[in-house]
This record gives structure tokens, C-alpha cells and sequence, in this order.
């Protein structure tokens, strides 16, 4: 246990030894202080309520655009706001916005399917349709008590009841350097706002270009340790070479959790710190992006092990994920294709299937960090069933498994490949 | 009876090309080193030396035969545990100091913490290092790695040592207090097994040597008895031994006059008593005989060349 402990330490102290640690590490430090300076700020009732209308002209367009007429004939103009004020309401306290529509009968909405929200998957048309398209851009908008109606005369009332601040798309301005720079948040919440940048930090930031890196990086951790006079100097030590495979493993597992541990991490309290939105989900896709790294290194070690040349380590790696990627959509393709144009021959899908069950799926891995970061705080919209029901066909237990099953063969390999060589 | 700090039998080692001639760099090796003997392993490149103790220390797999440091069977981390090694060209982790350097291989050779803290600063003194404790052993010149491999070597006070070409790349100066950490080593009891192309100091510090030649043990014994010329000796006497000289030179092959007496090649050991014997016979006084002893370099090349390989294998 000491020499294995010693050995992880090493290999620790191997990865922060390399500069691009130190780069990747100064990197994360730089987002999350960037992120320290960006500061959330209200905005006016009435700024949201433009939000939402500029959101339902939105609506008129494609009709306009797909239809044979030209927009100016076939568009509709956008509600115009003529008043809004505060009513009491079974003792809270509500927005009231009074507007009008000019011509309600070009309005026309068609609604895709959502399992979940009964008001979708349906064409609304004339006045009903912008009264559920503004009740359906207001609970975009973070208001999940609305109230519509007709005041006559083409004049009508939309109610809401204010939520925290960061439910209500538009009713916040981002601050940038402490208020030099101004941009106000059109038709999105800041909770929304937040919830899109971490993810992109998760899954395209941290869960692709940081697992790149991170491969690259560590791709040289085996192949140089089995040089020779490194490797002599090892199995010299009264060290089974299990311990050695599987230190050098842990290490570079430490190495890309430190640094998705300083970019989810930092990021997450800067962004929480200042929008008040206390997004614990975020925190998960530490490891969601070290699992996709195990995945990846595991094939990585192979590699090392087989030709001690980390050209070929990244190369295998890379290729890898790519053949996952691609069998991931193999699996879809094939699962589609059944009851669409024509059914896949059965070799095929038993095939794909079959390939699909024994590579780990790193598609799913990366899908773990959208539940991950939807647990607790549904996206905004969506209430908790329905994004539930998002996740409900994705096995996330069984992709676990799987992956870790995988990297155990992958390991293993690599220690029976690695017990038998002369140094 | 003691265990023999390294007792090795048939030992055998075959490299497995897929493509291409098998090599076999050991051919059924057998040999014995007695505890604290300083044991030094000698042969041309390609000899097999260095294959030889990698086997012993299980980073190549012995193909036949077997193997046993102190009773244990080679290949076992406990056989590990009780050695130490330096190996020919060795790498250490850039990224650590000299006293990381120790910290590290002292955990892996299963030194506690507290010891390893205990025991750096010595460890390093006795290599002339301790100044460098904190610098990066990437900036450290060759000799100075060198140094630190040896003291990397005997930190956790093994019972057998192996240091392959310990010496290599180090100064006079350096030569001088490497070979003083040896002969310390083997004043405490410890086995020191060296294996170096420096014949010479194998000379000055070594018990026994064994001359290893395409996986084949050429010679072995002590220094004394490969270093003495066969049947050659200096008979240094008082006075004339000009009217006796006929019946020496009818018992010797050759006989050369030198200052104080002669040098005479016998067939055989027992003429020496005979040539005593005529020497008394006649008046002569001995004040000495000594056998004629060769270099270990002239020994070792002569032994080579005798098996056919001179400028050793390719």
C-alpha cells in the first residue's frame, strides 16, 4: 500500500510538473474570475413583459416565411404594451400588462409534441393562439402563474406572478467590470443563462476539449515511465507490476479530476456567488468528465503498454472515442430506420447491438451531465416530470456499468501485456 | 550453513523474435555468491551481463533454470526487498529533488516515512549531494546522477547490492568515494555484485569475478587465482645460482635471469620443491617465491582470445 500510495503521489507530482497543468489550471482560475466580474442586475417588470411579446412576434414569422404570401401579408404584428402595474391577488402581489394585437387572425401556432405540457402538440390559431402562446412564453419566462384574457375591443390583459428574480427571462441585465458594460438578458432567465454556460463548460469545454487535452497530456505518463532506466529502476522495487499499471492509471484519473475539480468548481461558486442561482447539479460533471477521461485513458494505457509511444497512445484514443461516437450512432440510426422508410436487416441491428453493449457509451456518459445538471433544477420550462421523462429511456446505471466493466478489461490487458514483457 | 546471497542454477534466458534469429543471452548459467563478498561480474558487450541481473531482479523473465537471492526464488517481491540497484544508464523523475528522489524509491522498497525522513540527509552526504537536496535532478550533471543512483541504491540498507557500471561517468575524485561507499558496504556485511567494463577497479575492490562470455561463464574464482600466471614464478635468492641453473633449466620450459634471481615457467606446480631443492643443495639462499600474476585487463583478454572471441561478440 506505501509503494502504491508513493507511486500515485509520483505520478501527481509528474502531472503538475508539466507546464500544461499549470495552463490548464491558470485557465480555469481565468473563467472563473471573468465569471467574478460579470454581476446579474433586475430590470423592470415592463422589460420582461417586452421580452415575452418580442418572443411571441417570434411566432408570426415562421408562419410567414413557410407560407406562400409574403411576411408583410401573412405575418402578424407583435403585441404592443399599453400599461402595466401591480394587482393584489389572493394576497400577493401580481404583475398586469394590458396590450394590444392589431390582427389576431394571421396568428397561427403550431406547437411540436412534448410529453408532459398538454398545450403542445397542437395548432393554435386567432386570439386563442396568442393567449396560449403568451402563457407558454411567460412560463418560459420563469412565470408559472399566468392569467390571460380579452378586455374587447382588440385590447387584452396578461397577469403574472413574479418569481425569484432569476425565473424571469428578461427581467435582469448582465453587468460586466462592475457595470462599464451593459447587456440586458432578452427573452432568457438568468438561471437559464447560467444553466446554458455550465453546460457548455460540462460537455463542450470540460467533457471535449479538456478530455482532448487531458489525453494528450497524459498520453506520454506510461510510455515514458516504461523507458528504459526508468523501468529498470522500478521493477528493481519489491512492487507487483499490478501496483504499477494501476498507480500510473489513478494518476492520470487525479490529474483530470484536479482540473475539472478547479474548472466546475470555480466556476460554479463564481456563478453562484453571483446570480444567486445555487446549481449543485453542475458539481456532478466533475465526474461525468473524468468517467468519459477513464474510458479514453484506459485505451490510452493499452496503447502505451503494447508500443511505448504516445503518438499511438493519443492516436488510439482519439480513434476510439471516435468509433464510440460513431456506434452510438449506428444504434440510433438502426433503432430509427425501424417503422420510418424500412426496417434494418436483423444482422445488422443484432450487430449494432451487439457492438453498440460491449464498447462503453460515451454518448450517454456525456448525456449523465445533463441529468446530473438537471437534477433538483429542472431546466427552466420544464417541470420536473417532464424533464424526467427526458432521461427516463437512457440506462445511466447500466452506461456506468458498463463503462467500468470496460475499463477493467482494458486494464487488465494491459497488465497481462505489461507482466510479461522483458525490460 | 549461511545462505548464499545469490545461488543460481541452469539459469537461461532466450529472446523471442516474431521475425528474425532467437537470441539466447543466457545458456544454463550457473553460479555462486557467498554473503559479503564483493562479486564482480566482467565480459565483453553482448556478453549477457546486464541481462544476467535484470533476470536476477526480475525485469526479464528467465526462460529455463532457476534462481535464488538469500533462499528466495527470483521473480518474488521479497527477493527484491533485500537488494539494491543501479542500473546502467538509469532515468530519474525530473520533476523531484534529490530528496524526493530517495523518498520515493525508499517507499517503494518499503522504508517507512519516518525512516526515509530519518536517513536523507545522510544518505545524500555519502555522495557528496547534500547541498543538492533541493534542486531538481533534472539540472544535475552526470556524475552527480550517478551519485544519487548509488545512494538511491543502498538507502534502504539492502543485504545485496547490484550496481551495473557504478562508476560510469564519474570523476577520479568521484571514483575514489564511490569505491569507499562500496568497500563500506562490504565492511558492514553487505553482498555488492558490480558489473563493470572498468578492470581495474574490479581489480582493486572486487573478491571474486566471474567472466561471463555469450551467456557462458568463461572463468570465476578469486582475483589472486585468475590474475596468476600459470606456472610462472620469481625466485629471488642469495647469491649465485649460476652452477645449479643446468638442472632448473632441465625441470622448466623457459628460464630469464632477473636482477636478484630468475623467473622460471614450470609444466608443472610440485617443480617448485625440486627447484627448491636443487637451489639448497647447492648453498643458495631463498629469500622468496612468488607466482607471476598478469593484470585482470591481460587476463581477461587472453581469456577471450583463448575462446576464440576477441573484440567480443557483436
Amino acid at each position: 500500500m506505501r509503494s502504491f500510495l508513493a507511486m500515485i503521489r509520483n505520478s501527481f507530482y509528474e502531472a503538475v510538473d508539466n507546464k500544461i497543468f499549470v495552463v490548464l489550471v491558470g485557465f480555469s482560475l481565468l473563467f472563473t474570475v471573468l465569471i467574478l466580474l460579470i454581476g446579474f442586475e433586475e430590470l423592470p417588470f415592463e422589460e420582461t413583459v417586452r421580452g415575452i411579446f418580442r418572443n411571441v412576434e417570434a411566432h408570426f414569422k415562421p408562419v410567414a416565411r413557410f407560407g406562400s404570401a409574403p411576411a408583410s401579408e401573412t405575418g402578424g404584428s407583435p403585441p404592443e404594451l399599453l400599461d402595466v402595474s401591480k394587482v393584489e391577488r389572493d394576497g400577493k402581489t401580481w404583475y398586469r400588462a394590458e396590450f394590444t394585437v392589431k390582427d389576431p387572425e394571421k396568428f397561427r401556432l403550431k406547437v411540436p409534441p412534448l410529453p408532459g405540457m398538454p398545450e403542445w402538440g397542437a395548432s393554435y390559431e386567432g386570439e386563442g393562439g396568442i393567449m396560449a402562446c403568451l402563457q407558454f412564453e411567460s412560463r418560459m419566462a420563469g412565470f408559472f402563474q399566468v392569467r390571460t384574457g380579452s378586455m374587447g375591443d382588440g385590447r387584452y390583459f396578461l397577469e403574472a406572478k413574479p418569481g425569484k428574480t432569476f425565473e424571469t427571462a428578461g427581467a435582469q441585465q448582465i453587468t460586466i467590470l462592475f457595470g462599464v458594460w451593459k447587456i440586458p438578458l432578452r427573452g432568457v432567465t438568468s438561471m437559464q443563462l447560467v444553466f446554458g454556460i455550465e453546460s457548455m463548460l460540462a460537455k463542450f469545454i470540460g467533457g471535449w476539449i479538456g478530455v482532448i487535452v487531458a489525453i494528450i497530456v497524459t498520453s506520454w505518463f506510461v510510455p515514458e515511465m516504461m523507458a528504459k532506466g526508468t523501468i529498470d529502476l522500478l521493477l528493481s522495487k519489491p512492487v507487483a507490476r499490478v501496483n504499477i499499471i494501476a498507480s500510473k492509471y489513478v494518476g492520470g484519473l487525479l490529474f483530470v479530476f484536479l482540473n475539472a475539480s478547479v474548472l466546475v468548481g470555480g466556476t460554479w461558486f463564481a456563478f453562484s456567488l453571483k446570480s444567486g442561482f445555487w446549481h449543485a447539479g453542475y458539481l456532478g460533471s466533475v465526474l461525468t468528465i473524468t468517467l468519459l477521461f477513464a474510458v479514453l485513458y484506459s485505451v490510452s494505457v493499452l496503447a502505451a503498454v503494447l508500443w511505448r509511444n504516445s503518438i499511438l497512445c493519443i492516436a488510439a484514443s482519439i480513434l476510439f472515442w471516435v468509433l464510440c461516437f460513431l456506434v452510438n450512432l449506428a444504434n440510433s440510426f438502426v433503432n430509427r430506420m425501424s417503422g420510418m422508410f424500412t426496417e434494418a436487416p436483423d444482422w445488422l441491428r443484432t450487430g449494432v447491438k451487439v457492438i453498440y453493449r460491449i464498447l462503453p457509451s460515451t454518448s450517454d456518459i456525456g448525456d449523465l451531465s445533463d441529468y446530473f445538471m438537471s437534477l433538483g433544477t429542472p431546466p427552466v420550462g420544464m417541470s420536473a416530470e417532464t424533464n424526467a421523462k427526458m432521461f427516463e429511456k437512457i440506462d445511466f446505471a447500466g452506461s456506468i456499468v458498463q463503462a467500468c466493466v470496460f475499463i477493467a478489461v482494458m486494464l487488465l490487458a494491459s497488465y497481462v501485456v505489461f507482466r510479461r514483457k522483458d525490460f | 550453513m549461511e545462505t548464499a546471497a545469490l545461488n543460481i542454477e541452469n539459469l537461461t534466458k532466450t529472446y523471442k523474435a516474431w521475425l528474425g534469429p532467437q537470441i539466447q543471452a543466457l545458456k544454463e548459467l550457473n553460479l555462486k555468491v557467498d554473503p559479503g563478498q564483493i562479486f564482480g561480474l566482467l565480459g565483453p558487450n553482448g556478453a549477457g551481463k546486464t541481462t544476467l541481473v535484470k533476470t536476477l531482479l526480475g525485469i526479464v523473465a528467465p526462460t529455463g533454470g532457476a534462481a535464488e537471492i538469500f533462499g528466495v526464488p527470483i521473480g518474488r517481491p521479497a527477493a527484491r526487498r533485500r537488494t539494491g540497484y543501479l542500473p546502467e544508464d538509469h532515468r530519474f523523475p525530473g520533476y523531484l529533488t534529490a530528496a524526493a528522489t530517495l523518498d520515493f524509491y525508499g517507499a517503494l522498497s518499503g522504508m517507512p516515512r519516518s525512516e526515509r525522513k530519518a536517513k536523507i540527509d545522510a544518505a545524500l552526504d555519502s555522495v557528496g549531494l547534500l547541498k543538492w537536496k533541493k534542486v531538481k535532478t533534472r539540472k544535475y550533471s552526470k556524475g552527480m546522477k550517478q551519485r544519487l543512483g548509488i545512494a538511491q541504491a543502498i538507502f534502504h540498507d539492502p543485504d545485496l547490492v547490484f550496481l551495473d557500471e557504478p562508476t560510469d561517468g564519474v570523476d577520479p575524485v568521484g571514483r575514489k568515494a564511490i569505491r569507499e561507499i562500496i568497500l563500506d558496504l562490504n565492511r558492514r556485511g553487505r553482498t555488492v555484485f558490480i558489473n563493470s567494463h572498468l578492470l581495474s577497479e574490479v581489480e582493486m575492490i572486487c573478491h571474486r569475478v566471474v567472466i561471463l562470455h555469450a551467456g557462458e561463464v568463461l572463468r570465476e574464482g578469486t582475483i589472486q587465482e585468475l590474475t596468476r600466471s600459470e606456472g610462472e614464478y620469481v625466485f629471488c635468492v642469495r647469491g649465485d645460482p649460476g652452477p645449479c641453473m643446468g638442472g632448473i633449466k632441465a625441470l622448466c620450459t623457459a628460464v630469464s635471469g632477473i636482477d636478484g634471481g630468475f623467473k622460471a615457467s614450470l609444466p608443472r606446480e610440485e617443480d617448485v620443491d625440486a627447484i627448491v631443492d636443487l637451489l639448497r643443495k647447492s648453498g643458495i639462499g631463498i629469500r622468496s617465491i612468488t607466482p607471476v600474476k598478469v593484470s585482470l585487463e591481460e587476463m581477461f583478454i587472453k581469456v577471450l582470445e583463448e575462446d576464440g572471441a576477441k573484440g567480443g561478440r557483436p
